[in-house]
């Protein structure tokens, strides 16, 4: 830990120093590059400024290791606390770029800095899945030369390399961006396809954000469904069917493990119908009133659609952090794709109860249909295999598939895939013909004789 | 009668809207008890550039279910519809979301009509003034009174200064100040050469109407 504690005390220094630097000269760099001076040349400055200021942060941080323990391997501690610099540096650039307030700024850099030294592996687990990703994760194995186990052809080296160049490159990215001078925009056709879907996801995301009833259940109900379902769940084996190179086979787990894995759709699933619900109940006037003063359906779709999406996608990220803290799944990347797909699904299932059943008896389906889908029917806790009818239900697919990557090392859930993006899909269609029957206006209804063009067509409408 | 649709396909100074034969019923009950209601059976209507027309009749005689086929919010059995230049529509019910505030209504419907923004800006500033709700501007709808919230559903088919108003008890709610301000708005549309179709229960002003329809089983008859 003490070696490390040199690339800690360099990022630090680094990030913050190049904080301020950029922060504060901003807007005259702008007005450097607006006099004629190209902005690659000027942020190219800016960050060779900064790679001296990072250099002397390390030196210090060095000096000061060399005074209190000494040096067991030169090089690489060299090497490693000045990549921690490098990679400070760049995040100081990134966050000194995006944002204006010192205040604001410092923290966020405090923020990441603290994250990623006190859940990284020389202060934590040295192999969490959560916590790779975190920019001096490889960097830090390298320099205490504990190796990860998981750093592939790359190696630990490659990625710690990898980490720092990408680093610089996308802040060095970043800095042009935001220093060229600004291309005057092709403003939208008012009344345009493109004008309408902006101003109707405006507000869509406005009207999501100010529902405080969904941020209470969205912080609520993955801590209810999760955390105390670990609690009470006993530690006992239980038996399942998985599929492992393409047979299906019995196994056995212990009932915690599986309990883990299974608790977290059933949240998503519920949260995500709720929000379907909620999204489509609560516009459906404003939007009929809003399609017959002349905004496109289809615009206010997208908008409806999109709001709902990135909600599912919310849904998934909280419960799965929930999940994160009492489970590890073998494979994240495919039980989290499960979990996405499920929450996809069951926000197009809400989405569809809004016009059928209402606003009340929605939310009690919305908690219902997953838990019948997901929490009984599919459940392995209940029976090894999900039996036949509810091959039927819309969570069969995802489930297996969620179950393979939490429990199993390679994945044999195609047709189950395919059978989830199916209905999917057969879901967004029919949530896209019921909004449409709901909110369109009727066609052909009235017709509108321009004053330059009056001819003599009648309509009628239904006769 | 002269058919007011074949007048307004003819060109020339005609009907900004025409309906003519509008037949409309509701069913209601389950199977095998289920039956027709009809509400409309027939009903004619015309609107001239520049003229303000009172459509009254008792409750249930059918006027809002006229009001959202001339809008086009609801089919009708038989008959046509034709209309001149823009629309602006009142629901007798504001529907409005509940969580956006008045400009941010005003900025969607803006939108929907195809405005500009400096047009939108000056329409807005100009309605917020005429019906005094400027306060309001940034509060969301789900707080305000029924009075503002009102103006707020008026306001919104005034946006794009249409052709056409199509108003369905708009003044239900207001106070008589702003009752006077909104006959004010009115007034000047008409001197614009715009029109307006005015539903309500009683008319109590009848001389600020060009002409009254009343709603009686299911077909307009001119007062």
């Amino acid at each position: 830990m003490e070696t490390a504690s040199a690339g800690w005390a360099a990022a630090f220094l680094a990030g913050v120093a190049m904080y301020f630097q950029t922060a504060a000269t901003r807007e005259v760099d702008r007005r450097v590059v607006l006099a004629g001076l190209p902005p690659a040349q000027m942020v190219a400055a800016r960050l060779l400024t900064g790679a001296a200021l990072a250099l002397f942060a390390a030196a210090v941080a060095l000096v000061a290791l060399a005074a209190r323990t000494g040096f067991d391997d030169p090089a690489r501690i060299v090497a490693g606390t000045v990549m921690f610099a490098l990679i400070y540096l760049a995040i100081g650039a990134v966050i000194g770029t995006l944002v204006r307030n010192p205040v604001n700024g410092t923290i966020i850099v405090l923020f990441v800095w603290i994250l990623d030294v006190f859940f990284g592996p020389a202060m934590s687990a040295a192999d969490r899945w959560a916590t790779r990703p975190f920019p001096t994760h490889f960097v830090t194995l390298w320099m205490v030369d504990l190796p990860s186990g998981h750093g592939g052809r790359l190696g630990d080296l490659g990625w710690a390399l990898a980490w720092t160049i990408g680093a610089v490159a996308l802040a060095w990215l970043v800095a042009i961006a935001r220093t060229r001078r600004s291309r005057t925009r092709r403003a939208a056709r008012p009344g345009g396809v493109h004008a309408q879907v902006l101003a109707a996801s405006a507000a869509a995301w406005r009207d999501a954000g100010r529902n405080p009833a969904l941020w209470v259940l969205f912080a609520v109900v993955p801590v209810v469904f999760i955390w105390t379902a670990d609690a009470v769940t006993p530690n006992q084996p239980i038996a399942l069917t998985i599929s492992e190179a393409g047979e299906h086979l019995p196994a056995v787990y212990s009932m915690p493990e599986v309990h883990g894995a299974t608790m977290a759709p059933i949240a998503i699933a519920s949260l995500a119908a709720l929000v379907g619900l909620f999204a489509m109940a609560d516009a459906r006037d404003g939007d009929r009133r809003a399609a017959l003063a002349g905004m496109r359906t289809g615009a206010l779709l997208t908008a409806r659609l999109g709001v709902l999406a990135a909600a599912a996608l919310a849904a998934t990220a909280i419960s799965l952090a929930a999940t994160a803290v009492v489970f590890d799944a073998v494979r994240w990347p495919v039980y989290i794709g499960a979990n996405i797909l499920l929450a996809l699904t069951y926000a197009l299932v809400g989405a569809l109860l809004a016009p059928v059943f209402g606003r009340v008896g929605g939310v009690f389906l919305a908690f219902l249909l997953p838990f019948l889908d997901i929490g009984i029917s599919q459940s392995p806790m209940l029976r090894p295999e999900p039996a036949a009818a509810a091959q039927l239900l819309p969570g069969y697919g995802c489930s297996r598939v969620l179950l393979d990557g939490a429990l199993t090392s390679s994945f044999n859930e195609t047709r189950p895939l395919f059978y989830g993006l199916a209905w999917l899909a057969a879901l967004a269609v029919l949530v896209a013909v019921a909004y449409r029957r709901a909110i369109a206006p009727v066609p052909g209804a009235i017709a509108d004789f321009s004053a330059a063009s009056r001819t003599g067509s009648r309509v009628s409408p239904s006769s | 009668m002269e058919d007011p649709v074949q007048t307004a396909a003819q060109g020339g100074i005609g009907p900004v809207l025409a309906a003519s034969g509008i037949v409309k019923s509701y069913r209601r009950g389950l199977w095998p008890a289920r039956r027709s209601v009809p509400v409309l059976r027939g009903a004619d209507l015309a609107l001239d550039a520049g003229e303000i027309v009172g459509l009254v009749g008792e409750n249930g005689s059918g006027k809002s279910t006229l009001m959202k086929i001339l809008v086009g919010a609801l089919a009708a059995d038989a008959g046509t519809v034709t209309r001149v230049g823009g629309l602006g529509y009142c629901p007798q019910e504001p529907l409005v979301y509940p969580r956006l505030t008045c400009d941010e209504h005003f900025d969607l419907f803006a939108s929907a009509y195809a405005m500009t923004a400096p047009a939108v800006q000056a329409s807005r500033e100009s309605l917020y003034k005429s019906l005094g709700f400027a306060r309001y501007a940034r509060t969301r709808a789900d707080q305000l009174s029924g009075g503002t919230l009102a103006k707020l559903n008026l306001g919104l088919a005034l946006l794009a200064d249409p052709q056409v108003l199509l108003l369905d008890e708009p003044y239900a709610g207001f106070d008589f100040d702003t009752y006077q301000k909104f006959w004010h708005l009115v007034a000047d549309r008409r001197r614009a050469g715009r029109s307006a179709l005015i539903i309500s229960h009683f008319v109590v002003d009848e001389e600020r109407f060009d002409r009254i329809l009343d709603l009686t089983e299911g077909k307009t008859v001119p007062r």
